[in-house]
């Protein structure tokens, strides 16, 4: 810099910087409310389109993202904060339930899921919604990436023990994710945990209204 | 504040590309640069909003030199910044929701580039609005070079790939632009993760500073970047 200017106090200053900040907070105000009721249709849209994904067309007809249950399931998934559930349902009986988890114990982080379940128990589908595994290896848990997730999907998982939810490299029934055994696992485990939450506690969330806190017993 | 020196629009571009290009001779915005450098998209998305975040802040900051005090600059400077990236995050989310997606996670980073407050610090606080605007318009594109660079490099050498998952940038309708110049199933994990982020950058930032020195042959300015430099890289 070059000439420092005299070290009076410079009310001047103090109000521009006052004026400068309050235009820019109605500046941000402005568009923040402008834009918040698209922002809020796009981020349903968005929503709607990932849980359409998992579950074949035509096997519901509802709303899927307007039929939500709030879980509480604390010790059964791995955070003790509320899960959330959406219901499909066909002429108003419900057909799957989709569940949104996150495996916390993946090889970098969190692993968002999202876990479709079928009212006779069976998995429909998993999907993976948001990672940080390693590019390469943990990051085959996509489906753009590799077919390691189609496994699960319209998966009868009666009779499976807690030995086989694991892959096969330690004995279990599904497929190795190669160089990625943590990330697999990780996945595995909350899957597991989900089907068997889903056995425990079905009736409970089949009859529940929508929009209501369902709780473990 | 001091009055605006005069300085050509040439020399403008020649500063931001090359002579000071901000992140290969200024050293400037490095942790969103080797953050998001690991394809080639990736680094044309960020470098894009980045380009946007120093015009508009430039544009803005010579806008308000009538009001701008010495005592103040800094915070007037942080105020813009940040209110600058929440308005165009927004504005994404609310018209690009697409883009967004991608790119969500990288668009406040923008804020820790002190590329921008360097910018508005050492030039456009001091000049008139066309030339803080091509200054930020030159030092941007700089930028946005800097990051295709690296971005192509180590998605070439990581992948073997260039402008893959181009549809992230353009829609989902878009034709698949990916040039695969290896191998199927080709791979070389270093490059794609952040030790070789640091060894490419490294290895670019020498080679550019020698072919600029050498380019522009002038003996007594081995380090250019100290001209215009104030602060330094976090």
């Amino acid at each position: 810099m070059t000439a420092v200017e005299p070290p009076a106090f410079n009310w001047r200053a103090l109000l521009s910087l006052a004026v400068i900040a309050g235009l820019m907070g109605v500046a941000i105000a402005a568009i923040v409310t402008t834009t918040s009721t698209r922002i809020a249709d796009q981020r349903m849209a968005a929503r709607l389109e990932r849980l359409t994904e998992l579950l074949p067309p035509g096997s519901y007809d509802n709303a899927l993202h307007q039929d939500i249950l709030v879980v509480n399931a604390p010790g059964q998934f791995q955070s003790e904060a509320p899960v959330t559930a959406y219901r499909a349902s066909l002429a108003g009986e419900v057909v799957s339930v989709i569940f949104a988890l996150t495996a916390h114990d993946g090889y970098n982080g969190d692993i968002d899921l999202l876990i479709a379940i079928h009212v006779d128990g069976s998995l429909q589908a998993v999907r993976v919604v948001r990672h940080q595994e390693t590019p390469g290896l943990g990051d085959q848990v996509e489906l753009r990436k590799s077919d390691w997730l189609k496994q699960f999907d319209q998966l009868s998982v009666s009779g499976l023990s807690h030995q086989d939810w694991q892959s096969r490299k330690y004995g279990g029934r599904f497929d190795n994710l190669t160089g990625a055994t943590i990330t697999a696992s990780a996945v595995l485990r909350t899957v597991e945990r989900t089907v068997e939450y889903f056995q425990q506690q079905r009736d409970k969330l089949l009859v529940a209204p929508a929009h209501r806190a369902v709780n473990q017993s | 504040m001091s009055t605006p020196d005069t300085i050509t629009g040439q020399a403008i571009w020649r500063q931001g590309l090359l002579s000071s290009n901000p992140a290969l001779l200024q050293l400037l915005g490095l942790c969103p640069l080797l953050a998001i450098s690991n394809t080639l998209v990736n680094a044309i998305g960020l470098g894009i909003a980045t380009l946007l975040t120093v015009l508009l802040t430039n544009t803005l900051v010579s806008l308000l030199r009538p009001i701008l005090y010495y005592e103040i600059r800094i915070p007037v400077f942080v105020i813009i910044i940040a209110g600058l990236v929440t308005i165009i995050e927004r504005l994404m989310e609310a018209w690009l929701f697409d883009l967004y997606q991608t790119l969500g996670i990288f668009v406040p980073l923008i804020v820790t580039n002190c590329l921008i407050l360097a910018r508005a610090e050492a030039f456009a606080a001091r000049q008139r609005l066309p030339a803080a605007m091509l200054d930020g318009l030159a030092m941007g594109c700089g930028f946005l070079l800097a990051l295709m660079l690296l971005g192509a490099s180590r998605e070439l050498l990581g992948y073997g790939t260039l402008l893959a998952d181009s549809q992230l940038l353009l829609g989902p309708d878009s034709p698949d632009l990916t040039l695969r110049l290896s191998p199927a199933g080709y791979q070389f994990l270093l490059f794609s993760l952040p030790p070789g982020a640091f060894l490419l950058l490294g290895l670019l930032v020498a080679v550019f500073r020698s072919w600029v020195s050498r380019r522009t042959a002038v003996g007594q300015h081995s380090s250019i970047a100290t001209e215009t430099t104030t602060e330094s890289a976090p």
